[in-house]
């Protein structure tokens, strides 16, 4: 049994199309996925806004307002304003013209900041956001002026000021995944549950080459003093072997090449070696098939790997928008859609705290594995047959 | 002994009847032919034996024991050298020999013995390394048989291992049949080159369309159809009156003239040769070259059937 498998992964190594498929397109197509999404999460980040001050005299006056821009352009996490001094309004409107920045701001002779913007200088939000800074001051020096006249005493109050300036935040920003949202790793999820279905060529191959039926090699393996059982058994781990590594190099690209999270790691990896069992049976299940050569057996998966990761979202927002769809209407469908499976298993370690999500879609796995194997065997278990 | 016993086996393909009360008895030490054009169920027939095959009425004994496809116990007696390469086209010479020699024989040590003595018999040496893709079609064929014979088998089914090969390589082969028959080995061998089956088989088997035709040794088929001499004269304007003296000829089985080559089956006689040739002078012929042969199992098989082996 040890000599079948040690020359079956010898022999399932040097086969070409398995790897082909496996391997070599899943990293091509990560690495496509990785060119393709580099900006696509930083694009929900606020980036520093590219602001101007027009620094005249009234501006250097305004000391509260120019303190407050000079906190809010200062470098770090939490910088806001990219922050440009000018000489002159004319000077700002050139840069605002060229697209150097959103809006500017400039000091009027009643100490107030005006922004400034156009219909072209930027997306609306970064525009909000200068809006409501300019607002914000505004509102805070009224408040302030209004107390000073009405009540003076007020500021006898050593933490009065602080408490003004405190910005009180009435709602709490929580996260309901366990992990940072990201658009690009459901693509790159959606790509692992249709190279799990690749993989299922080779456990066809393999299972081709046992099978009396199936191939002349097969039929002398058959003929063989080792008991099928042990023979088939030994071709079907070195399949599923090979199948885990295969995911496993494409898993550890995406990973430490390509810096993609997958939540658990450890985790990641054990489903991996499920989603390789379900594709091995897969492959034995197909691969058993009377009557159909290797090479239409190839298509049949092909065929089946596409069609099963169209409803996975592999192709494009499109698809994750019918994938979401199906979810919803035929519930069904996607649980016995391998890859949705084998794209769920990463989903549950991302986006979920615990292992519930994770167990579940193991056990559908496992249980897709089963009767897989089931059918296979139902299609091998003859010893003789009718014809060659 | 008998090694391999059958009896009347019958196998079907839906409407054809490809073994039609099929018989059989090999006894050990044979090298026993089982002669028959492409489609006359010799494939078929060791299929059946080796239990690939099912099949639907006859008895089938290897050893003297009942042929089971769990008979494990029996199979590690016999080898096999199918009609198609069988081997693995990703693994080396000695990989693909040690491969199948491992369905066999479990002991590492004695394996590697085995797997030396196999690839020296069969002359691949020098291509060890080599995988299949890389031999010629003699060298694949050679290799087709080590994996075969590699454990020494007692029984060995070669099923037409001489197809598609030159004739350095089939010279080998053929020698390397006799030198396993010799060193103990029963030997089943398929083709549907009857010179080769002459050459090397103890005990033939004629068979065409699912049945037996004819049984026996070399000589004894020959025997069957009563031609003890074919001989073939280059002759010009041979008329018909000519050829209806020759063909009235007491030792004239048969006679037929195509135009340029007179072909005369004579019965068994010393002076056959002569007798002809008198006569063709005496019809004022000029007379090219002269052949006379003994018969061939082609003749054999053109007698029991009508046609030619290669039809």
């Amino acid at each position: 049994m040890w000599n079948t498998f040690k020359y079956t992964v010898k022999a399932l190594v040097q086969e070409k199309s398995c790897f082909v498929w496996a391997l070599a397109f899943p990293l091509i197509m990560a690495t496509l996925f990785g060119a393709m999404f580099a900006n696509l999460d930083s694009a929900h980040y606020l980036n520093p806004i590219p602001t101007a001050v027009v620094d005249d005299a009234r501006y250097r006056n305004a000391q509260a307002f120019s303190e407050t821009l000079e906190a809010l352009a200062k470098s770090g996490e939490n910088q806001l304003l990219d922050l440009f001094s000018v000489k002159s309004s004319a000077e700002a409107d050139e840069l605002l013209k060229n697209g150097t920045i959103i809006g500017y701001y400039q000091v009027d002779e009643k100490e107030q900041p005006e922004l400034f913007i156009t219909a072209a200088s930027g997306n609306s939000i970064n525009q909000t956001i200068l809006k409501n800074l300019a607002d914000g001051f505004i509102q805070t020096q009224a408040a302030l002026k209004t107390i000073a006249e009405n009540n003076p005493q007020a500021f006898a109050d050593p933490n009065f000021l602080e408490n003004l300036q405190e910005q009180t935040n009435y709602t709490q920003e929580i996260s309901i995944i366990a992990n940072e949202a990201s658009g690009s790793v459901r693509y790159f999820y959606a790509l692992l549950g249709f190279a799990a279905i690749m993989a299922a060529n080779i456990a066809v191959i393999a299972v081709t080459q046992t099978q009396a039926n199936l191939s002349p090699l097969g039929a002398r393996r058959s003929l063989g003093a080792t008991s099928r059982t042990k023979a088939l058994l030994a071709s079907l781990l070195a399949s599923w072997l090979l199948a885990f590594l295969c995911l496993i190099i494409t898993f550890a690209y995406m990973r430490y090449v390509l810096d993609i999270n997958f939540g658990r790691d450890l985790a990641s990896i054990l489903g991996l070696g499920v989603a390789s069992l379900m594709t091995t049976a897969l492959g034995a299940f197909i691969g058993a098939i009377p009557k159909i050569g290797e090479m239409l057996k190839a298509g049949i998966l092909t065929v089946l790997s596409c069609f099963f990761a169209l409803f996975a979202g592999l192709y494009g927002e499109p698809s994750l928008k019918l994938a979401d769809d199906m979810n919803r209407i035929a519930p069904l469908f996607q649980k016995l859609n391998p890859s949705r499976q084998v794209t769920d298993l990463f989903y549950s370690l991302y986006f979920y705290d615990g292992f519930d999500e994770f167990y579940r879609v193991v056990f559908v796995l496992l249980a897709m594995a089963a009767v897989l194997f089931l059918l296979a065997a139902l299609l091998m278990r003859r010893q003789r047959y009718a014809s060659l | 002994m008998s090694v391999v016993y059958v009896e009347n086996l019958v196998k079907r393909y839906k409407e054809v009847l490809a073994l039609d009360h099929f018989n059989l008895d090999i006894k050990q030490g044979e090298i026993f032919g089982l002669l028959g054009p492409n489609g006359s169920g010799k494939t078929t027939a060791i299929n059946c034996m080796l239990q690939l095959l099912t099949y639907d009425k006859g008895v089938i004994k290897l050893f003297g024991q009942d042929m089971t496809p769990s008979r494990y116990d029996l199979k590690k007696r016999i080898g096999i050298v199918p009609q198609n390469i069988a081997v693995f086209e990703e693994l080396t010479v000695t990989e693909n020999v040690d491969y199948f020699c491992a369905l066999y024989v479990s002991d590492k040590a004695v394996r590697t013995q085995l797997v030396k003595e196999a690839i020296e018999f069969v002359g691949l040496e020098e291509y060890v390394k080599f995988r299949p893709r890389k031999l010629s079609g003699g060298l694949i064929r050679r290799l087709n048989i080590a994996c075969g014979i590699v454990h020494k088998p007692e029984l060995i089914f070669l099923d037409e291992p001489t197809v598609a090969v030159d004739p350095q390589s089939r010279n080998a082969i053929l020698e390397g049949i006799r030198s396993l028959n010799r060193n103990g080995s029963t030997i089943v061998y398929t083709s549907h080159y009857m010179e080769e089956v002459e050459e090397i088989c103890t005990r033939i088997m004629i068979m065409d369309h699912g049945q037996i035709l004819a049984s026996g040794t070399n000589n004894e088929l020959k025997a069957m159809i009563g031609t003890g001499e074919k001989i073939q004269v280059e002759v010009f304007n041979l008329s018909d009156e000519a050829l209806g003296a020759i063909k009235a000829l007491n030792c004239t089985q048969r006679a037929s003239y195509d135009g340029k080559t007179l072909e005369v089956f004579c019965t068994s006689g010393a002076q056959n040769l002569s007798t002809v040739l008198q006569t063709l002078q005496q019809e004022g012929l000029a007379l090219g070259r002269v052949y006379s042969e003994p018969p061939t199992l082609n003749d054999v098989f053109l007698e029991l059937t009508g046609t030619e082996l290669r039809d």
